[in-house]
């Protein structure tokens, strides 16, 4: 990346704070309504003020004109960076008002990783371990939180049953969710209320009862974990649900891939989840590509690592929409090429990553 | 029959765009329909005395904006035309034959090699323990089992790719090198059934144990280059002991009448002095002993030899530099390694021998394999600009459809486009001895390639079809 125009980034690093305002010129600005060539982005406070191709320089700002692709930070599902043994309490099975915020650790070393792969905020979720696990947040790597309760996660897989611990089966775990939300307390009070579920399952027939599940009290949110979820569209579709689609790995069955494109075709919101903390970060564009290379569309593939993930999310991230925070990636080239690198993410108007002495 | 070459192809001398003139009468008609322009008098005489043109639908002819003969070699505006499984010409003024199915494509490549897969084993077999020098991974194939695999590693660009058995054994035997299309039977296309040993390297234990690993490796190919000598000997000596048992016989049959005459008056005289007659003896020369035939020190003999690869999984620099020490001595010795996530110190002496390195640009979490902490996705490019050949590989896994997607991290990170090309192309070829056949657009190349809408190693282009063999494999319009 090339800087053409001065004066340079010293003032950039700082443009979240009171110095004024910054116009970031780029050949491409990735705005919600879609690409902008030499598009331009207004920043001041650490918000997206204005963004548009031509757009005035206010009299207090500077204008940096970047090589690359400007574009709203990549939102990664599922994750449990940070979390180490908060992830899952194994005490208990119902944590309806355990929030995963609390466990929340911004100096972890892991979250660089996610500023290198773009990624600007993340969903924290339990392991699925329990029949509700407790709530998610969405936090963001360089250290903020944007949304201390974004879902209640609920567990409709058979990792939520132990022996000798109630729920051991299926029905018995749905009966208890069921007593749960006749006379809602805690978390299932607030659900419907900027509260939304978070769906775990694995197998089709999981899947199935969880959207029911969603369905028959009117809730919001996502289904999670299922390999195969188009097998669900309609349902899914019927229930108004998004889809968090798992980690796609090297080996995956080709079909997993495949049902992203099936969701896609029937306009249902899609996010993709790094499932462990072990993947990289990274692996969010390779599983976008390969639902790509599987008949996902661009439009479809791009809306799902950020600003379809960002309402799954439940929570104002991965857009450049106005009013959002300044969270942006400047990319090589196209950011759904992998031959493109992140050359700089800016976190609330604040440069996190990427050379600053260009 | 003699045919004069069209003036339309002798533009270059590059003989990749020269037209490949076989005189073979069954692709006579063929020839007949590209130079039309140039034989057009002389058509109604040809016709008259030849054969009829063979069924046109064997034929695909290729216009495209860019052929990419091999990496860093194009024609624009080119056409490419296939016939028999093969490529028949590549130019820039063909002709398309009566009847030939034409394609159009922006780009035309060679399909992708993958040097590193376990695609198509059975799962049990791919992460066999108890592997040998003579494990064939040809004996694990499965293709029904691994079908969806197949089929999505074809339609991702791969046409071909090497594939051993062992997960992490220390031999994991002889690797094939296998097409991703099924033959008619639902079997897989076999190229080479012997195409390369693989091994593996310290993939367990400390640092001592990791250079026993590596001596051992060096033990057997010795060993192996023994047997080799050995053999040679016997081969030298039994000749020699031969041509002397038959020189004496000569002499003998020579000398027969003179001594059966002195034996006989020797005998004469014995019995006329009353004494015991003593029969002079010829004592031959000892017969030399061959050797006795070891298949894994045959097989390793192989490897010193240079007849077949050896292609080493090793991460750690510790055995990797054991294992390069441990292997100058053997000069033709065909090194690959797999991995190398702490070669790139080594770097010189890959170079200096022309050990090429094939790499698994995957983006790894934190909680990585032991040998694999230094992993780095800039490792492909560190090593390119370092001159050091190299490959990439999808890191011995089934995940061979993300070969692409791999090459394009490692251009992400440093590699030149062009390079990793190369890595999938000519390079993988080269590596597992098909660079004959495969890896490039060029006439008399097996008809392995690719129609793009943009450049091969962009994630955003999109392949819209794949020829394997000659035969439309994949067609992202459907039908075939």
């Amino acid at each position: 990346m090339n800087i053409l125009i001065a004066p340079i980034l010293s003032a950039l690093c700082a443009v979240s704070g009171d110095t004024g305002s910054l116009v970031l010129q780029a050949e491409v600005v990735h705005g919600p309504d879609g690409p902008i060539e030499d598009g331009r982005i207004l920043i001041r406070d650490g918000k997206i003020e204005a963004i548009g191709a031509g757009l005035e320089l206010p009299e207090d700002g500077h204008l940096i004109e970047v090589e690359g692709h400007l574009s709203a930070g990549l939102v990664a599902m599922g994750d449990q960076t940070g979390l180490k043994g908060e992830a899952l309490d194994s005490t208990r099975q119902i944590m309806d008002g355990a929030d995963l915020a609390f466990g929340y650790d911004k100096t972890d070393d892991g979250w660089g990783a996610f500023l290198e792969a773009g990624v600007t905020a993340v969903l924290l979720t339990p392991k699925p371990g329990a029949l509700v696990g407790g709530r998610t947040a969405v936090v963001k790597p360089a250290g903020a939180m944007v949304q201390r309760r974004a879902h209640l996660h609920v567990c409709f897989s058979n990792a939520a049953f132990k022996s000798g611990v109630a729920p051991t089966s299926y029905p018995g775990a749905i009966s208890m969710l069921e007593q749960r939300m006749e006379t809602p307390t805690g978390g299932f009070a607030l659900l419907g209320k900027g509260l939304g579920v978070l769906l775990a399952a694995k197998t089709r027939a999981e899947g199935l009862r969880a959207v029911a599940f969603a369905k028959r009290h009117g809730l919001t949110g996502a289904l999670t974990g299922v390999s195969r979820a188009g097998d669900l569209a309609d349902e899914l579709h019927d229930a108004g649900l998004g889809v968090i689609l798992p980690p796609i790995g090297a080996a995956a069955d080709p079909r997993v891939a495949a049902s992203a494109a099936i969701l896609g075709k029937k306009d249902i919101p899609l996010a993709f989840s790094l499932g462990a903390t072990n993947r990289s970060p990274h692996a969010l564009r390779i599983s976008a590509l390969r639902c790509m290379k599987a008949g996902l569309a661009r439009d479809a593939a791009w809306k799902a690592l950020t600003s379809g993930a960002g309402e799954i999310a439940n929570a104002p991230v991965g857009s450049l929409a106005v009013g959002r925070a300044a969270d942006m990636v400047l990319w090589s080239g196209d950011p759904l090429d992998l031959t493109s690198q992140v050359e700089r993410v800016w976190i609330e108007g604040k440069q996190v990553h990427g050379d600053d002495d260009q | 029959m003699e045919l004069p070459r069209p003036s339309c192809l002798t533009e270059t001398d590059d003989p990749s765009t020269q037209m490949h003139i076989d005189t073979q009468p069954s692709r006579r008609g063929t020839l007949t329909a590209l130079l039309a322009p140039a034989l057009l008098a002389w058509a109604p005489t040809i016709s008259a005395q030849e054969p009829a043109d063979p069924p046109a639908e064997t034929q695909i002819f290729i216009k495209a904006e860019r052929v990419i003969v091999q990496p860093g070699k194009e024609l624009k505006d080119a056409q490419v035309l296939v016939q028999g499984g093969k490529v028949l010409a590549v130019g820039t003024d063909l002709v398309a034959p009566e009847g030939a199915r034409v394609l159009e494509a922006k780009v035309v490549c060679a399909g992708f090699i993958d040097p590193w897969s376990t695609l198509g084993l059975d799962s049990a077999s791919a992460s066999l323990a108890d592997t040998n020098i003579l494990t064939r991974a040809v004996d694990a194939l499965d293709p029904f089992g691994s079908a969806v695999h197949l089929q999505a590693a074809l339609r991702a660009g791969i046409t071909g790719y090497g594939v051993a058995l062992g997960g992490k054994a220390s031999v994991k035997g002889l690797g094939a090198f296998v097409c991703t299309t099924n033959r008619a039977d639902g079997g897989l296309d076999v190229l080479l059934k012997d195409s390369f040993i693989g091994a593996t390297v310290g993939s367990s234990g400390d640092a001592f144990d990791r250079i026993g690993y590596a001596e051992r490796l060096v033990k057997d190919i010795k060993a192996g280059e023994e047997y080799r000598v050995d053999q040679v000997e016997y081969t030298h000596e039994i000749t020699k002991w031969r041509t002397e048992i038959a020189e004496s016989e000569a002499k003998l049959e020579k000398d027969f009448k003179k001594a059966k005459k002195s034996r006989d008056k020797e005998i004469k005289e014995a019995k006329e002095d009353d004494k015991k007659f003593k029969e002079e003896s010829y004592k031959e020369d000892r017969q030399p002993r061959k050797p006795r035939f070891d298949a894994e020190k045959e097989a390793w003999a192989r490897v010193a030899e240079g007849t077949l690869p050896l292609v080493v999984e090793a991460h750690r620099y510790v055995e990797l530099s054991a294992l390069l020490d441990g292997t100058k001595g053997f000069d033709r010795l065909r090194l690959v390694i797999a991995g190398g996530t702490e070669v790139l110190p080594l770097a010189a002496t890959l170079v200096e021998r022309s050990i090429p390195v094939i790499v698994w640009p995957t983006p790894l979490g934190s909680q990585r394999p032991a040998g694999m902490q230094a992993h780095d996705l800039s490792l492909a490019g560190a090593l390119a600009e370092k001159d050091v050949r190299v490959l990439l590989g999808s890191g011995g896994t089934s995940g061979t459809r993300d070969l692409p997607l791999l090459a394009a991290i490692a251009v992400g990170h440093g590699l030149e486009p062009e390079k990793a090309l190369a890595a999938l192309t000519t390079e993988a070829a080269r590596a597992l001895d098909m660079g004959n056949i495969l890896g490039k657009v060029r006439a008399g190349y097996r008809a392995d390639l690719l129609l793009l809408d943009g450049d091969p190693i962009s994630t955003t282009t999109s392949i819209r079809q794949v020829i394997s063999a000659g035969k439309i494999a994949f067609n992202v319009e459907g039908g075939q």
